[in-house]
Order: structure tokens, then sequence, then C-alpha cells
């Protein structure tokens, strides 16, 4: 039985080149563009922004179902992308978007659950459709990366702003999606 | 503010945008507030007075100031001619200082008008700027979010009024930042 983890040492010494656990994926590039693409572009991080305090600021009977269905309609809106090309809906349309969920954040207003679920998935099928159109021989990755970090960053910017919520005052996310309101409408007033 | 402390460092990871003007847009945007001191002196302000006026006030300042403060950064960005921008940044800071610094109570609507008037002026300031910015949604993000800060770095220093000593050193900070408001109203400073 010591004879076969010796044989797979001198296996790997005499040919290294088969040691390729760092490279099974091949280049990770487009899986960590993409991953990172909501902190790199300000108006798709706006608009998971938007989600995350407008999450924050709801029940969470109804979020579990809501970000469950964020996460299927990014999933939806990246693979129709990928089979589709281009689909960017534009600055302007995602900071309006943005702008309209922050305002519903400060509102502190509860609406039913079918209407959750309908304000994420707009947001999602948005935000998964900002990035550019995948590299040829990288689609899956593409898809990973761009579906993980959206989802990564606004659990992220969700658990931040229920942790100042329950920690700092329970109007905290109110006031983080002021902020974001703020910046979509300045946005919204740029030159087109 | 993770987000908001990891921008600028992983700016570069994702190569689908270089991530250059986006970093360099959202750090100028972040300073803009915190290099004008007049800027700075009024945003505090604002939190110290919020603070100061107790609960409701604490919390619908700093939502209402930006929000106020996105109509004036409108105005800037499209090029609208505002009178006297600076002398109402600067009466911002003589006016709000004072009201901390003789401990004045005004009424949550008065307050608010107070500072809403004050919040064009800034947010003209910021959104004159915002156009020729390396990324203009980054400097408003950069710029919003230093705003922000000010305010609850105001209410984190306003919440010792609720004590005896505490209250003395508010109230000297308010008139402190007022003196600060005059010294640029006389072009002192």
């Amino acid at each position: 039985m010591k004879a076969a983890p010796a044989a797979l040492l001198v296996a790997a010494l005499l040919a290294p080149g088969r040691a390729s656990a760092h490279a099974v994926f091949g280049d990770l590039g487009p899986f960590f563009d993409q991953l990172l693409h909501p902190v790199a572009d300000p108006a798709q991080g706006l608009l998971l922004a938007a989600v995350a305090v407008f999450l924050a600021r709801q029940p969470l009977a109804s979020v579990r179902v809501a970000f469950a269905a964020f996460c299927l309609a990014c999933a939806a809106a990246a693979l129709t992308l990928l089979a589709a090309g281009q689909l960017a809906p534009g600055m302007r349309f995602s900071a309006a978007l943005s702008a309209g969920v922050g305002l519903l954040a400060v509102s502190g207003w509860h609406p039913p659950v079918a209407v959750s679920l309908c304000v994420v998935v707009a947001c999602a099928l948005t935000a998964a459709a900002l990035p550019g159109p995948a590299e040829e021989g990288a689609a899956l990755l593409w898809l990973a990366g761009s579906v993980g970090g959206i989802a990564l960053i606004v659990l992220y910017l969700w658990a931040l702003a229920d942790w100042a919520r329950a920690r700092l005052h329970p109007v905290a996310p109110a006031v983080a999606g002021a902020w974001v309101a703020t910046i979509s409408l300045l946005v919204l007033a740029l030159p087109a | 503010m993770f987000a908001a402390a990891v921008l600028p460092a992983t700016a570069l990871v994702a190569a689908a945008h270089t991530g250059e003007a986006t970093g360099l847009g959202f750090v100028d945007g972040f300073l803009h507030p915190l290099t004008g001191l007049d800027h700075m002196a009024a945003m505090v302000a604002v939190g110290l007075w919020g603070a100061f006026l107790g609960a409701t006030a604490t919390w619908v300042l700093p939502v209402a100031f930006p929000l106020v403060m996105a109509a004036g950064g409108a105005a800037g960005i499209a090029g609208l001619q505002l009178a006297g921008v600076e002398t109402g940044i600067a009466a911002s800071a003589l006016v709000i200082g004072l009201c901390v610094a003789v401990a004045a109570r005004a009424p949550l609507w008065l307050a608010l008008a107070i500072v809403a008037v004050f919040a064009v002026f800034h947010g003209y300031a910021h959104g004159a700027e915002m156009p020729d910015s390396a990324n203009p949604v980054a400097f408003a993000v950069g710029f919003v979010l230093a705003t922000g800060l000010l305010h609850l770095a105001g209410i984190a220093f306003g919440l010792l009024a609720r004590t005896g000593p505490g209250l003395v050193a508010v109230r000297a900070a308010g008139a402190g930042i007022a003196l600060l408001g005059a010294g640029f109203l006389a072009g002192v400073l």
C-alpha cells in the first residue's frame, strides 16, 4: 500500500507537466473578470446595491423567495446573453431602475411578495445583461463568474445593510437607499 | 463601506473594464467633499444637528440631504447658472454650526427646510465637477459616499450630547464650525 504513494511521487517528479491542478480549467481570467465586474462597473454595482438595500428593508419571509428568484433570473439572463450576444440595456435604464428601487427602500414600503419578485427579477435581468459578451471558448467560466459575482455582491451588501439595521439603527438601510437613489438620479442627469 | 474600500484596489483585476478610470473617478469623487473644508464642516454639522435634534431628525436629515443634493447636482451637471454657490456653502457651515452651538431645537420641518436649501448648493458644487471626471458614475458614488460618511461621523459625535460634558463638546464643535463658516464668508479662510 505504501508503494502506491511513492510511485505517484516518482511519476510526478519525472513528469511535472502532468501536475495540472492549477490549470484544470485553463485560464480563469474570464471567470474573475465577471466575478468582479460589479465592483469595476459602477452602474452594475449601483443596481446590485439597490437590490441589497431593498431586500434589507423587507420581511425575511418574503425575501427568501425573492433572492432565489433573483439568482434564477440572473442565470436566465446570462444564458440569454450568451445565446443572443450583446443585450446591453444601457446605463440610463439601469440608473432609472436603481433610483426607483433605492426610493422603494427609503419609503420602507413592504409590497406584496409578487411585487417584490417583479422588482428583483427586473433588476436581475438588467444586471446580468450589463456586462459585454463572453469571449470565444470561455462561455462557462463567463456564466459562472457573472452569476456568482452578482449573487455574492448582493448577498454581501444585503448582509452589510442588515448588520447596520440590527447594530446601528433600524433605518440604516433607508439611509443607504437614499445614497443609492441619489447617485442614480445624478447618473440620470448626465448628458446622453 | 467595504465595497468602497475594495473598489480602488480591485479596479485593475476586472479586465472587461480597464478599471483605471473607475478607480480614479471614485477617488476624485470621494476626496471632493473631504478636500473642501467648507464642505466637510457643513456635512459634519448636519450630522451633529440631526443627533442633537433627536431620534427622528438623526436619520431623517441624512436621508433627505442626499436626495435634495441630487437636485443641486443635476443643475450642476446640466451647467445651469446658480448664483452664490460658494457663499451658500460657506453659509451652510455658519448657519448649521450656529444652530448646534446655541442648541436650537427647531421643528423637524424647519430643520429639513434649512438643510435642504444648503444641500442644493453642495450638490451643485459636486455635480459641476462630475462630467469632467475620468468616470462620472464612479465620481458620483465617491462623493455621495463621502458625504454620507461625514454625516455619520457628525451623528456619532453628536450622540455625545446625551451627556452633560458631551453636550458642551457638541455645542463647542458647532461653534467651531460656525467660526469656520464665518471665516469662509469673510474670505479669511
